[in-house]
């Protein structure tokens, strides 16, 4: 009677183990995109949120002109990537890899005027961070309104 | 070979590598875990921050709904602070709801505000009392909750708390010009016509010509209401002021002259009229003692008169041949120009004349009380008038005869009045009325010539107040060796520092306790922007309810060749540290429409380029020189006060062309009602955010 393991039993068993290794190198896989997906998304959040902090602390009458007299670094309606002359002063280093939209809705509603600031962060085209943000658009809205004396 | 050797170790090769699958496993689990929560945590931090956004935006819009409801008399906002009331009172915040739908679609979210009063003080930080109940400073809470609700995160709440002060001043004050105030009340200078601030020294700086000039500067009419024609009750019409002191102190009056019909109104002692008997005559003119037993019916008349100082008004002028009255009047000049020998008295010209609704009436002590405030001294002459009347002896060829005996002896002699108030005139008034009469028969009897001879007596008074007077009271002017004419001279009614009254002091600006709360801006152009103004037609609609602060040292231009006007609504005043420029006539809306314009910084200056306003001006400053310019003839229907009309006389005078006629508006006085405003500090002095998650 033979003793021992035989090729199929080992082949068996190495199917097994390629499958379980499989099984947590996906995870492993999954759990790494979901870690970078937080970490961009908290970025891109903040990233959606600076214009309208920015916007509020301006106030309605500068924003109501700032078509005519654009912010420099919060054009509105464009898409610009996000630059800045010295390189992660202001930013991370990897804001530059996202672009972002600025859009204002005015509203008016019982005698209260005031902006709907939309800002949308995306990915500047394919880069490191579309491969890992699971989706591709982070929004943020915000809202500006007329102060009775300003 | 190896084989067989694994055969043997075939249990700890099994267990060794379970053991690292299960290791793997676990460490697996472990960073999945790890991921996972992280994710989680990025989510709830976005909903966290979501809900924050949303709690924070939700107190900014009840906070800006609450001060323009505030604004609004009448409303439940408005009540809350005027009343003080402790219940909270609910906000809308429906921009806020509106914009909670896009920021976080997937959660339920529900926002709610309200606003209490948390204190209300009735005394200032210095302690002193408010002008009445309702005025006041406090401190408002706001309460927002916002809750957002999702399977993903949970449930998120966050509350913000936002501590405000305010304060609640009266707009229009109930006033009644004959009775002093008992506290200092914000917006007193609504109270006047004419206010100069720092009038003594200007009146000084310009030698008498500020008010007494032969082109006057202005024609005010106190209580004539512009709008209905009617008149003002002098409980409620403008007041004048024209200074309370010189730079250095030392001079606290001004002179001013008025017209005739004024100078009546406003000085006492006019038609002083008492009777003599004959004793009293015989008294008086021992002469005509040996002739005692034919004089029964002898009778004589002391008849005091007030005369403006340029002597061109005699009372009773009917009673006067033309040739008498010019004789009275070129001897009252010289007596006149003898008398007023100092710089600032010698300008005799009307220069500002009050034109009140009931000039030419009698002399009324509580309306001239109603109308000046200050020490306004007018210059007269006192002249009393003896008259022996012979019309009641029987004998009248006897009188005749007794004229030409008594005429020399009688010349030269000095008669006493003792008349203590008008009042006493009485049953007299109908002899007085009778007067011209009197004379035709006086005249007819060849007796004209009495009367010229036992006149002569002039002295010169002045109308006099001051500080440190009672204002209630009555000031006795003694004249030394003289016996006193009238007995009591009129006091003007004057507020003192020392009570905190100091409505005319210089040391207070009008409206300065709301200066921490006005609706602020910070440029001439973001006040153009604002929802205060829009346009209607041709016109520029001008609504305020409250106070408004410009920051900004630019002058505001209000109006310009494209409008025909600029339209008032509402009430409220406009406070600009840069002054104002106006290029089109200002208009009331309605008669409960209200404009202040305030100038009030360091060079303050309101430059008129239109000839009509319908509001009030005030240019003042704590260096006292704040102006009121004009370039044409304006009709200002409001009232006008400012610290000097003009930077520097230097000999100048008033330019050419631009006078200034001033109605009060009585919209600026209430009768009865107090309209307050209330002004919300927009700096919190609390403001905290806190939260519970689940």
């Amino acid at each position: 009677m033979k003793k021992g393991f035989s090729l199929v039993e080992i082949c068996i068993g190495m199917l097994l183990l390629s499958l379980t290794l499989f099984g947590f190198l996906r995870i492993n896989s999954f759990a790494s995109h979901s870690a970078m997906d937080a970490y961009y998304k908290f970025m891109a959040q903040q990233l959606a949120n600076e214009p309208i902090e920015v916007f509020k602390a301006m106030g309605y009458h500068r924003l109501k002109k700032v078509g005519e007299k654009p912010l420099p670094g919060y054009p509105i309606g464009t898409a610009p990537q996000i630059q800045e002359e010295v390189p992660g002063e202001r930013y991370p280093i990897e804001a530059a890899l996202f672009s972002r939209t600025i859009e204002l809705e005015e509203i008016e509603e019982s005698g209260i005027r005031g902006f709907i600031v939309k800002v949308s962060v995306f990915p500047s085209g394919n880069n490191k961070i579309s491969a890992w943000l699971v989706r591709q658009m982070v929004t943020a809205n915000g809202l500006v309104m007329e102060e009775v004396g300003q | 070979m190896k084989i067989d050797s694994l055969k043997s170790q075939k249990g700890m090769v099994m267990l060794v590598f379970l053991c690292a699958i299960l290791v793997l496993g676990v460490l697996t689990t472990y960073f999945l875990f790890v991921t996972s929560n992280a994710q989680l945590q990025t989510n709830v931090l976005k909903m966290k921050s979501n809900c924050q956004f949303l709690v924070e935006n939700a107190i900014e819009e009840a906070f800006i709904r609450l001060s323009k409801a505030a604004m609004q008399p009448g409303s439940p906002e408005f009540r809350l602070f005027v009343e003080g009331a402790s219940s909270p009172v609910q906000i809308s915040t429906p921009l806020t709801a509106k914009v909670a739908s896009t920021v976080a679609p997937e959660a339920e979210c529900a926002i709610s505000v309200s606003a209490r009063i948390i204190e209300k003080r009735k005394l200032s930080s210095l302690g002193k009392e408010y002008s009445d109940e309702q005025e006041g400073l406090g401190s408002v809470e706001l309460t927002a909750v916002a809750t957002l609700k999702s399977r993903m995160s949970g449930k998120t709440v966050r509350r913000a708390f936002s501590h405000h002060d305010f304060r609640v001043a009266s707009l229009v004050s109930q006033r009644d010009n004959r009775k002093n105030r008992k506290l200092y009340t914000n917006n007193f200078i609504c109270d006047y016509l004419l206010f100069i601030r720092n009038g003594v020294q200007e009146f000084i700086d310009s030698n008498g010509k500020l008010l007494n000039r032969p082109d006057p500067i202005f024609k005010l009419n106190p209580d004539l209401d512009p709008w209905t024609n009617s008149k003002i009750p002098m409980e409620y019409m403008g007041k004048v002021f024209l200074g309370d002191r010189s730079n250095d102190g030392k001079m606290k009056h001004v002179f001013l002259n008025t017209s005739d019909e004024t100078f009546k109104t406003l000085v006492p002692g006019l038609g002083v009229l008492r009777v003599a008997d004959k004793a009293h005559c015989l008294k008086l003119f021992p002469v005509l003692e040996e002739y005692s037993s034919k004089l029964d019916g002898l009778v004589g008349y002391y008849m005091g008169n007030a005369l403006p100082a340029k002597g061109d008004y005699l009372l009773p002028a009917a009673g006067f041949t033309p040739d008498q009255i010019a004789s009275l009047q070129n001897r009252t000049r010289k007596l006149t120009e003898a008398q007023f020998t100092k710089d600032l008295e010698k300008n005799l010209d009307v220069g500002m004349d009050i034109f009140p609704r009931d000039a030419g009436r009698d002399f009324s002590l509580e309306y001239a009380q109603s109308l000046l405030e200050g020490d306004i001294r007018q210059r007269f002459l006192f002249h009393v008038h003896f008259f022996l009347d012979f019309m009641g002896i029987a004998d009248q060829e006897y009188v005749v005869e007794l004229n030409n005996e008594t005429k020399h002896d009688l010349e030269g002699h000095f008669p006493v009045v003792e008349v203590k108030n008008p009042s006493e005139m009485g049953d007299f008034t109908a002899f007085y009325e009778e007067f011209p009469r009197l004379d035709d028969e006086w005249i007819k009897a060849g007796n004209y010539s009495l009367r010229g001879k036992y006149e002569d007596w002039f002295s010169l008074y002045h109308y006099e107040g001051g500080s440190g007077l009672d204002p209630a009271k009555i000031n006795q002017l003694n004249r030394g060796d003289k016996p006193d004419i009238l007995g009591e001279v009129v006091t003007p009614a004057f507020f003192t520092p020392e009570h905190q009254l100091c409505e005319t002091a210089r040391e207070t600006l009008p409206f300065q306790l709301f200066e921490l709360y006005f609706s602020t801006f910070n440029s001439p152009k973001a006040f153009y922007s604002s929802p205060y103004f829009r346009e209607e037609g041709n016109e520029l609609i001008l609504s305020l309810n409250g106070p408004v602060l410009i920051r900004s040292g630019q002058q505001i231009v209000l109006g310009g060749p494209e409008y025909s006007a600029i339209r008032i609504e509402g009430r409220g005043s406009i406070v600009a540290k840069g002054g104002f420029k106006i290029l089109s006539p200002i208009l009331k809306r309605n008669l409960s429409s209200a404009l202040v314009l305030y100038a009030i910084g360091k060079s303050s200056c309101i430059s008129l380029e239109t000839n009509e306003v319908e509001a009030g001006l005030v240019a003042m400053n704590e260096s006292l020189n704040g102006r009121i310019e004009n370039t044409q003839p304006v009709t200002i229907r409001g009232f006008y006060a400012c610290d000097r009309l003009m930077q520097s006389w230097n000999g100048a005078d008033w330019p050419a062309g631009r006078e200034i006629e001033l109605f009060y508006d009585p919209g600026f006085k209430s009768p009865v009602t107090t309209l307050y405003a209330v002004g919300i500090n927009r700096v919190p002095v609390l403001y905290k955010v806190t939260g519970d998650d689940a």
